[in-house]
């Protein structure tokens, strides 16, 4: 057991496991495109409104979708027992946590920021506003893998989970949602987001560096 | 069929330190307890048996054996240490739950795998012998979620096999296994038994082993 090897192992599995049962890493995709494309249909189609709103239509879209797809993350792991074979395994669980949570971010976050682009391109959002929409919504969506394996690990075989976790994850994204949305309508008036993207990156630092040890707390109070 | 011997275990004192030191165990669920004031000694080289009926918390006390759940009082030590947080433990015990801990859409090889990489016990064969030892390596490339019960519990199984642990921990071992199956559980333990290690199953089934058992009745602890 080396440390690279229980990360590479953990992410390796999580990647395997998606690509066999797709239909669980697609559907909260679909659902962002989705939950993106309404806003036009009640918003109407006036391109100068559309492209105000754009950064916080898709920022909204993406916490859903991240808030859905962390209901499975350690669900199937604590159903099946394979979570009890970690913890007794005696791998560092802060570990472990950082790489389920790194595996998230690369089956949902990644994907939601390729989305991005052509959604917020429909949305009349485009140019130096795109990148940096990108760029918040990169730190942004790492921050919210990071947190929600917390609060996944927390909720974990709690009935009714999915909706706890819902409520619980939500307003701890505020901050992101603030942050990214102020840092995309910055550049939308052509001033500097700097500031606002440095919040962002000094949350993924303080994410990165508490969650896993609160996740591997959460894993052990939910063995019991 | 059945051959209990329901004597104490002779001490052995090779590797004496190797021994599990449970002290005056309480355990609960919810509000309610389950065994109070259990205490044993599982020297190398015994066989102990959690019996009792169906609710009498063999699950829960083995559970808490293996520090996966925190006893409502009292102490359990391996080789005179707490278990809490003690990775000599964790590299020493091998633990079979009544949950496969098998990922349902990985196959039997995958899910070995994994549990290799994470463990910090060594591996004493490879994963291919120790599937063959359980008679799992005609479905060793199938998703484990096409397995039947049993299948998918000799996978489980194979575990014991692949890890060089001298502490193993099994609950309700025997459940889906055919006879054919069961016979080599029992051989496997007897084995490790051999090898001056400790087996302590969970279980209201009778079963053969040529070693002596040790039956702790939990159903007659309760209160």
């Amino acid at each position: 057991m080396s440390m690279a090897g229980v990360f590479a192992a953990v992410v390796r599995r999580e990647l395997r496991r998606a690509a066999r049962s797709q239909s669980e890493a697609l559907y909260p995709l679909i659902f962002f495109v989705l939950a993106v494309i309404l806003y036009p249909f009640a918003l109407g189609p006036d391109p100068a409104l559309l492209a105000r709103v754009a950064a916080g239509v898709v920022w909204v879209a993406a916490l859903l979708a991240a808030s859905l797809s962390l209901d499975t993350l350690f669900r199937n792991d604590y159903g099946d027992g394979s979570l009890e074979l970690v913890v007794l395994s005696g791998a560092p669980l802060a570990l472990v946590a950082l790489a389920k949570a790194s595996a998230h971010w690369l089956l949902s976050g990644v994907p939601i920021l390729l989305l991005a682009v052509p959604l917020a391109l429909a949305l009349e959002l485009g140019g130096t506003t795109l990148v940096i929409l990108l760029a918040s919504l990169a730190l942004g969506s790492a921050c919210m893998s990071l947190i929600g394996t917390a609060v996944s690990a927390l909720t974990v075989g709690l009935r009714g989970g999915g909706m706890l976790l819902a409520m619980l994850i939500l307003p701890l994204y505020i901050p992101l949602l603030i942050f990214g949305a102020a840092a995309t309508s910055n550049a939308a008036l052509g001033l500097g987001a700097a500031a606002e993207l440095y919040f962002l990156a000094g949350l993924l630092v303080l994410a990165v560096t508490l969650t896993p040890w609160a996740t591997a707390a959460a894993l052990k109070i939910r063995m019991g | 069929m059945q051959r209990f011997h329901r004597q104490h275990q002779a001490t052995v004192p090779a590797a004496a330190s190797a021994r599990l030191e449970v002290r005056d165990l309480d355990v609960e669920r919810g509000a309610r307890s389950l065994v109070s004031g259990l205490a044993f000694d599982a020297a190398p080289g015994a066989l102990i048996q959690l019996g009792g009926a169906n609710g009498s918390g063999k699950t829960s006390v083995i559970r808490t054996l293996a520090g996966l759940v925190a006893p409502a009082a009292g102490s359990v030590h391996w080789r005179g240490e707490p278990i809490a947080g003690n990775a000599r433990f964790h590299a020493e015990l091998a633990f079979v739950g009544h949950l496969s801990g098998l990922c349902g859409e990985l196959d039997a090889r995958e899910n070995l795998g994994f549990q290799l990489a994470l463990a910090r016990a060594p591996a004493r064969c490879t994963i291919d012998e120790a599937l063959a030892r359980l008679d799992a390596r005609r479905f060793a490339r199938r998703p484990v979620r096409q397995l039947s019960a049993g299948q998918r519990q000799r996978v489980a199984l194979a575990r014991l096999a692949l890890f060089d642990c001298p502490l193993w921990m099994l609950d309700e071992p025997f459940t889906a296994l055919d006879a054919a199956t069961r016979g080599q559980l029992e051989s496997l333990i007897d084995a490790h038994l051999d090898a001056d290690g400790t087996v302590i199953i969970a279980t209201h089934q009778l079963f053969d082993s040529r070693h002596a058992l040790t039956l702790l009745d939990l159903g007659s602890t309760r209160r």
